[in-house]
């Protein structure tokens, strides 16, 4: 494939990939908040202190939570993919930039991928 | 107050924001936050990261039409990319790390919807820069095309060091303030880059999802993502940005404009009067 077909193959990969992203987070979210209107359908919420949410977010929890059908679970899995979804798509860009064997952009993008990686380090440590 | 009627406030106040946030360009954080904070009294930090999450969501969605339709240019966002994460973590480390106080997270917040007001309100001159092949911009790849009129517009850019510059400001009052901050990464593309408007507007939207996950996930490990608050504020803004951009041709948007920045000043001033009054923290900390 030429350059400009990878360039074109490169924005459709993405385009697609934030499109699919978005609308199963959307769905997903749904599907949690319609959960959680049966759960909490007459209690009343704190909104000072979140009751029932876990302190901090853990994976088994969430895998275990959306095994049982736990609404809050399935709404945090929502919330979850719309986060990795601009991440997947700086995933992308480097791999069709290794591809294209522009170095300088698999560099950058390695270098935008390295800051994320700080950032969920720094997010884990406090 | 009970699930039902928390959930559909906050799917009330996020489809408002999408909607609004897609018919002015300028994204739904600079709604989200004051809305949470001032009409659902809901913490500073848990309202910042909300609508970090739902700026990931509207940025995403616009994102995916402009990169298809070909005014994005995905190396000019690479390369600014680079200052906008690490100056959105900057942003959250502050707030979260240094335990920030919301009052004067509440005057920032003013000052930068007063400036966003103001920069909405003026008239944009659009212009073309020349590439010149011998200058760092061009080393730097960033440089490209745009459909006009059924051709190919090419275009250069120029400042590519203080144009990063700017954008880690822009990435840091993100992480901060929970906003896409993407009047500030159009003022550095648009005046200081010299890139078309079109192209400058597209790849700040485009850069508004990384930079906002880089901070949104220190937010979210740190437990400030709530998921019965983000989920309703999520399907609000997706929906309401999705009929906001359909409906966008029907639409007197220069009027609209001119609309949302007198109601944006108004909410710049009450959070300022609320953060110097001090009534953030003695309702929410």
């Amino acid at each position: 494939m030429n350059g400009k077909g990878e360039k074109e193959s490169l924005e459709y990969i993405i385009s697609t990939t934030l499109r699919l992203g978005v609308w199963c987070s959307f769905w997903i979210c749904l599907t949690g908040t319609v959960l959680l209107f049966l759960n909490y359908r007459d209690k009343p919420v704190d909104i000072y202190h979140f009751q029932d949410i876990p302190p901090k977010f853990n994976l088994s929890d969430l895998w275990t939570g959306i095994l049982k059908s736990d609404a809050v679970q399935i709404a945090m899995l929502g919330v979850l993919i719309m986060l990795i979804t601009p991440l997947l798509r700086v995933i992308f860009a480097l791999y069709t930039y290794k591809k294209q064997g522009n170095n300088l952009y698999v560099l950058i993008t390695g270098i935008v991928i390295i800051i994320i990686s700080i950032s969920i380090w720094l997010g884990t440590i406090h | 107050m009970d699930y039902y009627s928390l959930a559909f406030i906050l799917i009330a106040i996020a489809f408002f924001a999408g909607l609004i946030g897609s018919l002015t360009g300028l994204g739904g954080g600079i709604v989200i936050v004051p809305a949470l904070t001032l009409i659902l009294h809901i913490p500073m930090r848990y309202a910042v990261a909300t609508s970090l999450i739902s700026v990931i969501g509207t940025s995403s969605g616009a994102a995916a039409a402009y990169v298809k339709e070909g005014y994005t240019n995905m190396e000019i966002g690479m390369f600014l990319q680079i200052m906008t994460t690490l100056g959105a973590i900057l942003g959250a480390v502050v707030i979260i790390w240094f335990e920030l106080s919301v009052d004067i997270l509440g005057i920032v917040f003013g000052l930068v919807l007063l400036i966003t007001a103001v920069l909405t309100a003026q008239k944009k001159s659009d212009h073309l820069f020349t590439i010149d092949k011998d200058s760092l911009s061009y080393k730097l790849q960033l440089h490209g095309t745009y459909p006009l009129d059924g051709n190919k517009v090419t275009y250069g850019s120029a400042n590519p060091i203080t144009g990063s510059l700017v954008m880690c400001i822009a990435g840091f009052l993100s992480g901060l303030l929970g906003v896409g901050g993407g009047v500030f990464k159009v003022l550095a593309m648009d005046n200081i880059m010299r890139l078309p408007f079109k192209v400058s507007t597209t790849t700040s939207n485009f850069m508004i999802g990384v930079t906002a996950v880089s901070s949104a996930i220190i937010y979210f490990a740190g437990g400030y993502v709530i998921p019965y608050i983000t989920a309703p504020v999520l399907i609000g803004i997706i929906l309401g940005s999705y009929i906001g951009a359909r409906i966008l041709k029907h639409i007197n948007v220069a009027l609209l404009k001119n609309i949302f920045a007198i109601l944006v000043s108004i909410i710049a001033l009450y959070m300022i009067y609320n953060g110097y009054s001090g009534n953030f923290d003695t309702r929410h900390e």
